[in-house]
């Protein structure tokens, strides 16, 4: 027995055998479900059954836990009156004793068991069929997490509904007719006794199976003590024929169809609903007491061969995408190695143009001309332009009688005014004397003396004034030029 | 089935690993190439500004020559120094001013401004009736010396008015001629002559 202490509200259901694949999933809306008819030879419906889940596995069907159920008449069913209890050493009892009673090996079959009132039940399948079953929905990439037989589940479904000892029969058939009946007999809950019935599409199935069914009545009334006091039967007897009153009237219960629940379109799918029901109504509980199988894990080589798979397609990838970049990377690496060809030879020929330029040292050479071209046309330098300047600013009511001009820009006048304040006009009048651009002539005048002398009955000022045409020296100061 | 799966992976790994290592390769190469060629654009444009900086200095040169003269590329005092004496000297006369002294000085060299300096001290005394035409003929004098080529610059100007004989101006003046030389002429003087030159001889007249 698997333990499972998670919870799922919603699970899904898949089944696959007699020319079909059936699900039963859940959807935000309730639920949905499907038949895919295998057209495949049956011996390669598992790469059909791979095939198909594959391509509803890439469209994201498949994101509720998984359940696939196994048909009823592939295991073997027994109960055991030993105790499961817990540990690893109790659980290989009850499998021991269950091997021994059922007379197999553990090599060949799988155990699945569930505590009862009455005793151990336990289901065993064959591990070359289950192997057979799951590979393909394994191969998927789907992940499975409980395997149980169909008729195990139908049973949890139907036990709430009675309480005393009833019985469920399943019919499972195909297109041809009905193959196998399965017989499910307890008390309430409680799971005491399954009978398969191969029927094979036999002619008065209705018969055979009321006989067979008779035998299983009193088979369990002999063990159990107790009748089966009522029947339920699931399955699509109308698809092939069969007709449930006489079977009823035969048996001499109290019969009736199983009530399945409305989701799905043919009564197979419905019954996978009512199992999903039934299993999410066991999660729900504290203890889960359902016989399920362990779900095979994917064969390592598998896995390694799909790892091996998906390297293979990165590493094409990896090529394809390295070679696009190593290509354009060259072609840009050739392109710019012509840029720089043509680059360099610009510069070469510039380098030499500017060698060629540079010979001339026209850099010291324009600094030397052009000390010179300022001292040439400095106005202060010239006389003319000082002598224009002065002339033109000179008050009438004096006169020069002698006029200096020296290297350092010192300009000395000397002469006679009618009065002092001629003098001050001379003076001022040079302060303000301008040259050039409007600049200023002097940057100083100093009046160096102003003498008053009398000749005959005139009185004329003598005066001696010095300007400077750049800022003097405090050594130029004292060079006040004397005839 | 399994061996060829891992020889093919295997074959493919290789192969991708290679065509990275040759992408790699190839981005690396285009992207020092692109380095280099912002290199070289940054050596063009430098190149360029220096190109047209030195074509500027060399048409503001060609201007300034022709401006002062051609920088002489031999120097021969003597000859210099008779030529700027015959120029002022013919300025002078033909300004109607009397030539009293005509002294040429030491020549000197300015090895920074590659120039020489040629300097001429002269006195003269205006021969116009009176000091109004005086003051005219020296103006116009000055206005001669301005346009000599090789400028001539005026150091010292000094006028003074004199009575005797009759009202005249006496003008004593230090005329220099800055001659441009060629580098050459200014190494082959600096050595052995820095600075000054010979004292010409004093024309008296």
């Amino acid at each position: 027995m698997v333990g499972f202490w998670r919870q799922a509200k919603t699970i899904a259901t898949l089944e696959w055998g007699d020319g079909e694949l059936r699900l039963s999933l859940p959807t935000k809306g309730g639920r949905m479900t499907a038949t895919f008819p295998l057209t495949a030879p049956p011996e390669e419906q598992g790469f059909e059954v791979s095939r198909r889940l594959r391509e509803l596995a890439q469209r994201g069907v498949f994101h509720a836990p998984l359940c696939v159920v196994l048909p009823s008449s592939a295991c073997t069913y027994k109960l055991l009156k030993v105790s499961m209890g817990n540990g690893e050493a109790a659980e290989g009892a009850w499998k021991a004793e269950a091997l021994n009673q059922l007379g197999l090996s553990a090599e060949e079959v799988e155990l699945a068991g569930v505590e009862q009132p009455d005793g151990l039940f336990v289901v065993a399948c064959r591990k070359g069929f289950l192997h057979a079953y799951l590979t393909p929905i394994l191969q998927a990439g789907l992940t499975v997490r409980w395997v149980l037989p169909s008729i195990v589940g139908l049973w949890a479904f139907a036990a709430e509904k009675v309480s005393e000892s009833w019985a469920l029969i399943e019919l499972r058939g195909n297109r041809d007719g009905l193959t196998t009946a399965t017989i499910a007999m307890g008390r309430g809950e409680s799971l005491r006794l399954v009978l398969p019935i191969p029927l094979n599409g036999q002619e008065g199935a209705e018969k055979v199976l009321a006989g067979e069914a008779q035998r299983a009545f009193a088979l369990y009334h002999r063990l159990f003590g107790e009748p089966v006091q009522r029947l339920f039967v699931v399955g699509d007897g109308q698809r092939w024929g069969l007709s449930l009153t006489p079977l009823f009237q035969l048996t001499g219960l109290m019969g009736d169809e199983l009530p399945l629940p409305a989701d799905g379109i043919t009564v197979a799918e419905r019954m996978l609903t009512s199992i999903a029901e039934a299993m999410c109504r066991h999660l729900a509980r504290k203890s889960f007491s359902l016989p399920t199988f362990a779900p095979l894990q994917p064969e390592p080589t598998l896995r390694w061969r799909r790892l091996e798979e998906q390297l293979i397609g990165a590493a094409a990838a990896l090529i394809v995408v390295g070679l696009v970049a190593a290509i354009l990377f060259t072609s840009r690496a050739r392109h710019l190695q012509t840029l720089v060809s043509q680059k360099q030879a610009e510069v070469t020929q510039l380098q030499q143009t500017l060698t060629q330029m540079t010979k001339g040292d026209y850099t010291s050479k324009l600094q030397g001309m052009e000390q010179l071209w300022r001292q040439v046309n400095d106005a202060r330098n010239d006389p003319l332009e000082a002598l224009y300047a002065i002339s033109k600013t000179f008050p009438a009511s004096a006169w020069v009688t002698e006029w200096v001009f020296l290297r350092d820009g010192q300009v000395v006048l000397r002469g006679s005014a009618l009065s002092h304040g001629a003098v001050a006009d001379v003076a001022r009048a040079l302060t303000q004397a301008t040259v050039g651009n409007g600049q200023p002539l002097f940057t100083e005048v100093q009046t160096n003396f102003a003498n008053a002398r009398t000749e005959g009955e005139k009185t004329v000022v003598d005066f001696q004034i010095t300007g400077w045409l750049r800022e003097r020296s405090v050594s130029a100061r004292r060079q006040v030029w004397r005839p | 089935m399994r061996d060829g799966h891992r020889i093919l992976l295997l074959g493919l790994v290789v192969i991708a690993l290679l065509c990275w290592g040759w992408a790699a390769s190839a981005f690396w190469q285009a992207r020092s190439l692109s380095r280099q060629i912002a290199e070289l654009d940054e050596q063009r444009l430098a190149l360029s500004r220096r190109i047209a900086e030195t074509q500027r200095q060399k048409e503001r040169y060609e201007a300034m020559v022709r401006e002062l003269g051609e920088p002489l590329k031999q120097f021969n005092p003597g000859a210099l120094t008779a030529r700027l004496m015959e120029q002022v000297e013919g300025a002078l006369t033909q300004s109607r001013l009397k030539v009293e002294t005509l002294q040429p000085l030491s020549w000197q060299v300015n090895a920074e401004g590659r120039w020489v300096r040629l300097p001429v001290q002269v006195t003269a005394v205006t021969t116009q009736p009176n000091l109004n035409d005086a003051l005219q003929g020296i103006t116009e004098l000055l206005q001669r010396l301005r346009r000599l080529h090789p400028p001539l610059v005026t150091e010292r100007w000094s006028m003074q008015v004199v009575s005797q004989p009759k009202p005249a101006f006496r003008v004593q003046a230090v005329l220099v001629w800055l001659v441009p030389v060629d580098e050459a002429v200014v190494k082959t003087l600096s050595p052995s002559r820095p600075l000054r030159g010979s004292v010409a001889p004093t024309l008296r007249r």
